[in-house]
């Protein structure tokens, strides 16, 4: 018995050893990027709080965190019911060799570094989570949410495949209220119509400052860089909700003067690129960090831990309780561009506007290995952007370090595609 | 799908109702003024003669249904002339076939003074001078059958009221064309007008027509041909005026007694629902919007005052500006019920589902009034749905009422939506076809109670005025109830590709977020499926602007008027509520607050 424990805190101490060094060399990366706006380093300090310094998250005293998973979990609930929600969606690379014990060999690694946490209890923001929610959406999450019960409380909530009937909201919606009980036994507050609106209206200010910042996103030359947008978003799911909220308005206000002062980062001609596909999540950002290496600027991403989280408001048509909860219920499964339902032809809509608006060049399909929902899409996504003439590739990666110089290979061979096709353009346009 | 089959039994069975109890509409009576001729009383007043009657012989009303005549001290009773008209013909009648009415008579009624000699106009001759008055009462007041008495021996000079709109002489019984009429109004001031070749007195303001007014014609110096004429008419907050609002009274009452009995059904079988211990924490009550919703927006505000501008002008402005049914050739497609004689157009719905009694009028009328009706069908399609239509008011009124009380609404599903189709095709059928075999929609329409009452008209209610109730204990838990099976909407929809005003999508921007179909109270889910056309407006959009207001995509959803987007969505907007310092009590430190044993709020 000593002796298991004796591996198991030195195990423990190996992993947090090697974890921090990870996630602190990703992070030193993305601030070495030039022209990090000031405001931004709140965010970044978070996800060092997180990752690095293995801090909890900064809230106040006597406050739950309750963990969630994927971007249907409602915020507005946790929040309604006092606690604060955390989003434990994890790219560590030594988590995930944990993890990979304990699950599957082909599933996918981002549920292989959620159950490396669980095992190996060495984040305290993990560790500190009162409650799980896990949304059955993909086959992986599904079974995570069986498994990982036994190391952490979990209530897993149905995510109905489809969604056009009304038929189908009404099942999400009655399984929205069958987590209510849940989270007021959790937190000992009963969520009121007062509250749950106090909470649409705070997580409702986020989605006002994220609808603000992404705007900002659309200017060519870029003015910041986009894998710093990946950090900025990713910390959302480690800050309080107001937090986070009133950072972000500090970042627009920066952004704003930057544009008055026409500082753009990126220069005239850079390759735009969308990164789109599985999330990529914290430490795990190299393809982020390879693209704008290699000289092309990410201009937009269309992932679980960008945009899709927080684009989408709650768009209450009537402010009674049921009303609420419908509007809760519309706003997490009907516009979410997750692979998992069944019919997702929205999500090529949804690139096609990003493309328009942001005046993509190419696309980076991002597979993590396992994830089965993305890259069933890939060839539909291959079809569209073949009409709209815009290159796309196909990137597959694992949580490690081993394919780092392979993926560079190929994303400067794109980004150089990218810059012929864009000088052939030019050069036919002036003929 | 046990809960659809029922639906398609509720509807079908509704259907049946309609179409059985139509035939004995007339039999179901809600509430019944008693209005004939006969249930009048004839009798003598005490009041001094009114400034307007310039004759010897005037006639007031009293605020039931009395009708008072006036004589001068200077004319003997005994030489009273009296004349009443039936279906058939004119005919003169004794005092003693008004005490009482007889029941044959029309309500129209004339009475000639024996002849004065008398200098009127001071210029030394005297001159013959002869006297009527005349009073319409009752039932026919505002009918528009011609109710000239063609009476020339006994009565040389006449002058009626026509087409709801016009004074009409007569002389001899020929109609008098350019011939100068002296008219005394109200004031006591005689002005003079000129009559066209219709023998109308062209200027005349249509309000002396409800206060009485004499008119004068002399045909040469030394004769004068004088009626006073008054048509039975009532101010407003007159006794006649809240008797009328008495059976709008009774319906409103009984609409709130079925929307308290649905509610507690409802809450009955809401009780087997898990999720009713959850969401019945908020008990009914006006309790504001929790800062949800950003006010209004400043289009819903337009759409707002159109909808009460256009309310006040359907129930009240022909009394308030004195002009009657001025343009009564106009025939714009909305519920406001033409019994209603207030109104400055006509509402088509009586033409339309009287389709022959349209065409016994002249020619020129119908061409008028189908070309002004096909203008308002073909350009403005259902716009007049969301921002004239008196009814739609009364609806959104319910609707506000529900939402200020935090009552859940009933969910209408587009499935929902198909199942009511039949009950739609039944009022199509009814409201076209019912005056074909000897129908009166009239009797079974379920709109006719609001413009009527509020606008103080006596009208008598039969089926329609009990099928408002749950129209209107309808329109209370599903917003724009009424609309969803409207056959006038109907009509007004189909006409779509030509409408001025039309509902554009952008497909590439919208998200499927749904929030536009949640808003829409038509429940029109191609909206938010649509995605390859620009034009997604159907048949029953109501351009009411909720699926803009509610849309959080830039420019994805917008109202163009020929073409140019008038209303666009647009994230800013929607996003503006949030924009202020948030004012939500601090979530986080509530639970310190509970924690220190203070207690929570």
């Amino acid at each position: 018995m000593d002796r298991q424990v004796q591996t198991n805190s030195r195990q423990r101490e190996l992993f947090i050893k090697k974890s921090t060094r990870v996630a602190a060399s990703y992070l030193n990366r993305v601030k070495s990027l030039p022209d990090l706006p000031d405001a931004a380093v709140p965010f970044l300090d978070a996800l060092e709080n997180t990752y690095i310094k293995l801090q909890d998250i900064a809230k106040p005293e006597n406050v739950k965190t309750i963990g969630t998973l994927c971007v249907m979990v409602p915020a507005e609930l946790i929040c309604a019911a006092g606690a604060m929600p955390v989003r434990l969606c994890s790219g560590s690379y030594t988590a995930y060799s944990i993890g990979d014990d304990h699950i599957p060999r082909d599933a996918c690694p981002l549920v292989k570094s959620i159950m490396g946490f669980a095992q190996i209890k060495a984040l305290p923001v993990f560790d500190n989570c009162s409650l799980l929610i896990t949304p059955i959406t993909c086959d992986c999450k599904k079974k995570l949410a069986g498994v990982i019960n036994s190391v952490k409380r979990t209530a897993a909530i149905h995510i109905p495949p489809l969604k056009k009937e009304d038929a189908d909201t009404e099942v999400y919606v009655r399984e929205l209220y069958r987590l209510i009980p849940v989270l007021e036994k959790e937190t000992g507050h009963e969520i009121t119509p007062g509250s749950l609106a106090d909470a649409i209206r705070m997580v409702g200010r986020a989605q006002y400052e994220m609808s603000r910042f992404l705007q900002y996103r659309k200017y060519d030359p870029a003015l910041l860089y986009g894998t710093q947008v990946m950090a900025i978003m990713n910390a959302y799911a480690y800050m309080p909700v107001n937090v986070w909220t009133e950072q972000m308005h500090l970042l627009n206000s920066e952004l704003e003067a930057r544009l008055k002062r026409k500082d753009f980062v990126g220069k005239q001609k850079q390759p735009r690129i969308l990164v789109t596909g599985s999330p990529i999540t914290f430490p795990n950002i190299k393809l982020p960090l390879l693209i704008e290496e290699m000289g092309g600027i990410l201009a937009a991403d269309e992932t679980c831990m960008g945009e899709r989280g927080l684009s989408d408001p709650v768009s209450v048509i009537e402010p009674s309780f049921d009303g609420m909860m419908r509007a809760i219920a519309s706003r997490y499964t009907k516009p979410c561009t997750c692979p998992v339902f069944v019919d997702n032809r929205q999500r090529v809509f949804r690139l096609k506007q990003m493309i328009r608006d942001h005046k993509i060049q190419g696309v980076v399909y991002h597979v993590l290995r396992g994830c089965l929902v993305y890259d069933y899409e890939y060839q539909i996504m291959e079809e569209e952007m073949g009409k709209l003439d815009i290159p796309i590739i196909r990137v597959e990666s694992d949580y490690n370090e081993e394919d780092v110089e392979q993926l560079r290979i190929r994303i400067e061979a794109f980004i150089e595609l990218i810059k012929l096709k864009d000088h052939a353009k030019k050069k036919s346009e002036r003929k | 799908m046990k809960k659809r089959n029922i639906g398609i039994a509720i509807v079908y069975i509704a259907c049946a109702f309609l179409l059985i109890s139509a035939f004995f509409a007339a039999d179901f009576v809600l509430y019944d003024f008693h209005m004939m001729p006969s249930d009048y009383t004839w009798e003598e007043t005490d009041r001094e003669k009114p400034l307007q009657a310039d004759t010897s012989l005037w006639f007031t009303y009293g605020s039931g249904r009395e009708v008072k005549f006036g004589i001068s001290d200077e004319i003997n009773a005994e030489g009273l002339r009296l004349y009443a008209k039936t279906e058939e013909e004119s005919l003169p009648i004794t005092a003693s076939d008004l005490n009482p009415i007889r029941e044959d008579l029309l309500g129209y009624i004339i009475a000639a003074a024996p002849v004065q000699t008398r200098d009127i106009d001071n210029d030394g001759t005297a001159e013959s001078v002869y006297d009527t008055a005349r009073a319409d009462f009752g039932a026919h007041t505002y009918e528009l059958t011609p109710r000239a008495f063609h009476l020339p021996d006994e009565i040389p000079f006449e002058v009626s009221f026509e087409e709801r709109k016009v004074i009409q002489v007569h002389y001899m019984d020929q109609i008098l064309a350019d011939a100068k009429i002296t008219v005394t109004d109200a004031d006591g001031i005689q002005t003079d007008y000129v009559t066209d070749e219709n023998g109308w007195i062209e200027g005349l303001p249509i309000r002396n027509i409800r206060e009485g007014f004499t008119a004068g014609y002399s045909p040469n110096e030394n004769t004068v041909y004088r009626m006073y004429y008054a048509v039975e008419d009532y101010d407003y907050f007159s006794e006649h005026f809240f008797h009328a609002q008495l059976p709008l009274l009774i319906i409103l009452a009984l609409s709130v007694v079925g929307i308290v009995l649905v509610y507690f059904i409802r809450e009955h079988y809401a009780k087997r629902d898990p999720a009713y211990a959850i969401y019945s924490r908020e008990k009914p009550g006006f309790k504001g919007n929790h800062g949800l919703e950003s006010g209004n927006s400043k289009f819903s505000i337009i759409r707002w005052v159109f909808l009460i501008l256009s309310f006040v002008l359907w129930t009240y402005s022909g009394k308030l500006l004195g002009q009657g049914q001025l343009l009564n050739e106009v025939a714009v497609p909305t519920f406001s019920c033409p019994f209603n004689l207030d109104q400055p157009v006509e509402s088509s719905c009586y033409y339309l589902t009287h389709l022959p009694i349209l065409f016994t009028r002249n020619i020129g009328y119908v061409i008028m009034f189908l070309l002004t009706l096909s203008i308002f069908l073909v350009l403005g399609g259902r716009i007049l749905c969301g921002f004239m239509c008196p009814l739609g008011f009364i609806q959104d009124l319910f609707d506000k009422l529900r939402r200020a009380l935090h009552i859940k609404p009933v969910q209408v599903t587009d499935r929902m939506n198909k199942i009511i189709q039949p009950l739609k095709w039944v009022w199509i059928i009814l409201f076209l076809g019912f005056v074909f075999i000897g129908g009166d929609f009239c009797n079974i329409c379920p709109n006719k109670v609001f413009s009527t009452a509020m606008g103080g008209w006596w009208v008598n209610y039969a089926l329609g005025g009990f099928l408002t109730i749950p129209l209107l204990v309808g329109s209370f838990y599903i917003k724009r109830f009424w609309c969803l099976m409207c056959p006038m909407g109907y009509l007004l929809g189909v006409f779509k590709k030509f409408n001025l005003f039309k509902l554009k999508k952008d497909c590439t921007s919208c998200t499927e977020c749904g929030a536009c179909y949640h808003a829409c109270p038509m429940r029109i889910k191609s909206i938010y499926t649509e995605r390859e056309k620009s034009h997604v407006q159907t048949v029953d959009c109501l351009m009411c602007g909720e699926c803009i207001n509610k849309c959080p995509e830039d420019k994805a959803l917008s109202l163009t008027f020929c073409g140019k987007p008038i209303y666009r969505s647009s994230r800013k907007t929607f996003m503006k509520k949030y924009d202020k310092k948030s004012r939500h009590r601090k979530l986080f430190h509530r639970a310190k607050a509970t924690k220190t044993g203070k207690k929570e709020e």
